[in-house]
């Protein structure tokens, strides 16, 4: 169990303060909502009931979406560009798909790894891509579930006012999505930016996010 | 299998489930309230 627990540390840290965060949300915006409902007069709800609201499910949607599209963005913009120092970067000269024998392709493969990078074709072709295809697919369901959630909670507020409901699509090319859309995808572009950037001059000792402590600036992905 | 990948197989899977849940949950729960 110690040794499970040692070396998952990083996920199970990870898995713990998500669950806590997303529980956290959940309580303020159980009181939000019910805070709101009151100034409208209309009726609160029980916190089992706000789980299961389109308005909690669209607070969680819409920062998922970004978050996979950033890391998805991430993973294949750095097959193809460079920033020479970074530690987000390859080094400049390895640009593109790289050698068959460098991603221990076919009979490169190493022992334990998956057969379908052994097989080539297209099974090799598939699990080549499986990070960004999974990634992307994530990206694409949770923006979904942002804008049939943000769609609810649109007509909502639109009978509450006492003005029409619009449709699915009417909702998706309507500001107010795009506004909510936008607003996640800004702050996510900006944080992967300034961490390549960051990472050339700045160092954070034994983490594998930085280039070691006396790397020089001009070194390119060399995690310390 | 080294032993190392039962475990790790294990935070995979949980990780995989709680994305798909949530996804799946307000999915659902748009399409049933619109």
């Amino acid at each position: 169990m110690r040794r499970f627990l040692f070396e998952n540390s990083l996920s199970i840290f990870f898995l713990v303060i998500t669950l806590g965060a997303i529980v956290l949300q959940s309580l303020a915006g159980h009181r939000v909502f019910n805070d709101e409902a009151m100034t409208h007069g209309s009726e609160t709800i029980p916190y089992g009931r706000y789980l299961l609201s389109s308005h909690f499910g669209q607070a969680l949607a819409e920062n998922w979406q970004s978050e996979y599209l950033q890391f998805a963005l991430f993973a294949l913009a750095t097959v193809w560009l460079v920033q020479k120092g970074s530690n987000e970067s390859k080094e400049l000269q390895s640009v593109g798909l790289e050698s068959d024998e460098k991603q221990k392709i076919g009979s490169y493969a190493a022992s334990g790894a998956s057969s379908w990078a052994r097989a080539r074709g297209w099974r090799t072709r598939i699990y080549s891509h499986s990070l960004v295809l999974v990634m992307t697919a994530i990206w694409l369901a949770s923006w979904y579930a942002q804008s049939v959630t943000g769609w609810t909670e649109y007509n909502n507020e639109q009978r509450d006012h006492g003005e029409a409901t619009v449709s699915w699509s009417g909702y998706v090319t309507n500001p107010y999505f795009w506004e909510d859309t936008l607003q996640n995808w800004q702050s996510e572009f900006l944080a992967v930016g300034s961490m390549a950037v960051l990472t050339i001059y700045l160092r954070e000792r034994g983490s594998p996010e930085s280039k070691p402590v006396g790397a020089a600036h001009a070194e390119t992905g060399t995690s310390g | 299998l080294p032993p190392i990948v039962r475990p790790v197989r294990t935070m995979f899977v949980v990780y995989c489930a709680l994305i798909l849940a949530g996804i799946t949950t307000y999915v659902a729960v748009g399409l049933t309230h619109s």
